[in-house]
Parts: structure tokens; sequence; C-alpha cells
């Protein structure tokens, strides 16, 4: 079989994002911090303590803050918190996982990960080089 | 803008036949539609006045059966259900759905997607084969206990939450949103007891621990099926079963009519 007759969407898939839902970014956002957070800890565990430092340390708190507060909202859908009780499917249709209190866990996950973003980067930038 | 109104739109569609070609190409057609022809009619009308070559399928063209499951301007849709003029594009492009073999043109193979339906028995596993055969009674079912699958029952198969997960792009092994719908459906329906018949099948590497909730089945279903909680809610079935040992299967009343008779006979063979 070849891969056009296969036509299956490879990595080129989680970057398409147009026309799915907010999840869909949030998802390929959680795979791209991981990826960098992996990164990050190999050199960091290679030579042992190393950290970019200025700009570098903000983009690692992008990262970490971005991956951790996600992941947080994962744990709490993906075990079935939030996301709405089966209902009948009446249209026009409202799915419980893209509409209702798990759209408010991701307002309430960016809000958290806009501050904390800002109080790392002041960390980063101000305080710590003095 | 009255029905009758004709407006010319150029169709983009991907052409394919992998038995002749190396790769695919694209081929464009232009067809007068009106306010009321769907993206399946042009096809049609592409097919009996230009180009009979064309393979598409279809089948009810009313949203029913999920045959006609294609990428319009890159996103999985019904053609049946999706009128051209709503798209409020020049250009329709249409290609095959991702994610599954190319027959031709925007003809899909379902085939390995049905294969891994079967592992998930999608169907209600009883024990008390004396009472399916011979039945004094009916089930009770509360509107509670209803509530909890009709939603993922609504299914039509049409395979377009396979083609939209981000997972199933990258691994062909991973059952997909449509099938652990369908075994969900089964598991929270009250009459069903094989919950630990399905566990090997959806509780494995490529079971329902790949999903990553990118909801993005959820974001194409056609029927309003949600199949991204219908995955949440089975994890949250495997996880009440792994800590707190309580299985989803549940022992359903009979009530008893007296008015049900008959028989059914086992063919040959079978017991």
């Amino acid at each position: 079989m070849t891969i056009y007759e296969e036509n299956r969407e490879g990595v080129s898939g989680w970057f398409r994002l147009r026309r799915y839902s907010i999840e869909r970014v949030l998802y390929l956002m959680q795979r791209l911090s991981g990826i960098g957070i992996v990164i990050f800890a190999f050199v960091h565990l290679l030579y042992t303590g190393w950290h970019p430092g200025g700009w570098g340390d903000v983009i690692l708190g992008v990262l970490v803050t971005y991956h951790t507060l996600n992941g947080l909202r994962l744990v709490l859908t993906e075990h079935g918190f939030l996301i709405g009780k089966p209902i009948r499917a009446v249209y026009p249709y409202r799915k419980g996982t893209l509409y209702g209190s798990q759209r408010y866990l991701i307002m309430i996950v960016l809000a958290l990960f806009v501050i904390f973003v800002f109080i790392w980067s002041y960390v980063a930038l101000v305080i710590s080089t003095g | 803008m009255s029905v009758d109104k004709e407006i010319e739109v150029r169709f983009k569609i991907f052409r394919f036949n992998p038995k002749i070609e190396f790769a695919p190409s694209w081929q464009e057609y232009k067809v007068k539609v009106n306010r009321s022809t769907t993206v399946l009619d042009a096809l049609l009308k592409i097919k009996e006045e230009q180009d009979p070559t064309l393979a598409i399928r279809y089948s009810c063209r009313q949203a029913v059966c999920g045959s006609c499951g294609m990428m319009i301007n890159d996103k999985q849709m019904l053609a049946c259900f999706t009128r051209v003029l709503e798209l409020g594009s020049d250009v329709i492009k249409v290609a095959p759905l991702k994610n599954y073999r190319i027959i031709k043109d925007l003809v899909t193979d379902f085939n390995e997607l049905f294969q891994k339906e079967k592992q998930v028995k999608p169907y209600i596993i009883r024990h008390d084969l004396e009472e399916l055969l011979s039945p004094t009674g009916t089930y009770k079912q509360t509107e509670d206990e209803l509530l909890r699958y009709i939603q993922f029952a609504d299914c039509i198969e049409c395979g377009m939450c396979n083609s939209a997960c981000p997972v199933s792009a990258t691994d062909p092994l991973y059952l997909g949103p449509m099938i652990l719908n369908r075994a969900y459906r089964f598991i929270s329906d009250p009459r069903d007891l094989g919950f630990e018949q399905r566990l090997k099948v959806i509780d494995s590497e490529h079971g329902c621990w790949r999903c990553h909730f990118a909801a993005s089945c959820s974001a194409v279903c056609p029927k309003g099926v949600d199949p991204a909680k219908a995955i949440q809610l089975l994890r949250r079935a495997l996880v009440k079963k792994a800590i707190l040992g309580i299985s989803s299967s549940k022992k359903v009343e009979l009530i008893p009519m007296e008015h049900i008779k008959g028989k059914l006979e086992l063919p040959r063979g079978w017991r």
C-alpha cells in the first residue's frame, strides 16, 4: 500500500487546527510544550542544573506553566468531570465536551496561565537579575 | 434569494485510482447550484453531466446512513447534509476522509474500522440464554438508565470522528472515537453484562487511554453523539473498576409479562 493510498495524516494532523474546536489547539500546545520540557530536562540533567537564563527562562516558564495547568484540566475532564451528563441528542446539538462547564474550565486555566506567566517572567527578568 | 437563482461554483475534486496511478491529482469542475443544492447533489450532477468516472459512495441522502462522509473544504462533513452555498466559498474542495485507505476517488475503505469494531463486541451480552430464547417478561429500564446511553446509541457509523482524531492520524492501531463510543454505548446499557469481556481490548495500549481529549471527534459529529464524552466516561468506568472494584455491568430487573408468548429456536449446532 502506497503512502497516498493509505491517506493517513500523520503528525501534520496535529497542526490541522482550522475548523475544529479550541480543545484541538490546547491539545497541540500540550504536545509541543511537553516535547519542549523533555528537551530542556535532558540538557538540564546532562549539564547538571543548567538553565537558559533571561528570556530563555521566560520561555521555559511558559512551557511548564501551560503544561501543568492544562494537564490539571485534562486530569479532571478525562475522568469524566465537568463534561456534562449524557443527554438526548436533540437538534441543535449541544455537546457537553464543547460547551458549558468544560469551556469555563478552559477560560480559568488560560487566565491562570497568563497570571502565572507574568509572575514567573517578573521573577526571571527582574528579581533574579537584580 | 429565490430558490431558483443559480450560481456557478467551482469544485476542486480529489481524483485517485490507486490501482493504476501512483499519486493523486485534483480536477476542477464548474457546477450551477441553487440555495438547496447539497454537496452530494452537486457531485452527482458532475457524475451525470460531466465526468461519469468520478467515484462516490452514498445511500440515503438524509444523514441517516453515514456513507457520504468526506473532507469538504478540509473538514469532515456529510456531503448530503451540507449545502454548497452554506459553505460560503467560491471553490469547494472535496477529498476522501483522512486516515482511511482510499479505494477510488472519494470512496474510502471502512473494512479495518469494522474489524476493530467487532473486537469490542458491539451488541448486548447476556448470560440468561433460556430467558432470551423463551421470554417471560421485559427488562425494566428507567428514564435515567435510558439517558445514560441513548445519546451514544445515535451513532450512524459515518467514521468522521476517527478521521478527525489527531491520535488516529498517527496510530493506525488506535481503536478511535467511533469504536470506543460504540463500546461505551453497550457498557452503559443496564441490560448488558459484558463489561469484563470488553476490558481486554478497551483497557489496552491502543484503547481508551490513547485519547488526548482534543475533542475533534465531537466537533465533527453530525448527529450530536459526542464521542469524546463517551471515551472520558469509559475511562471513568475503568478507573471505578480498578480502584473501587465496581463493575459497570448491573443486574437488571425482569418484569414478568404474561401475554408474551412464543419461543425462539437456536440454529442447529449452537449451544
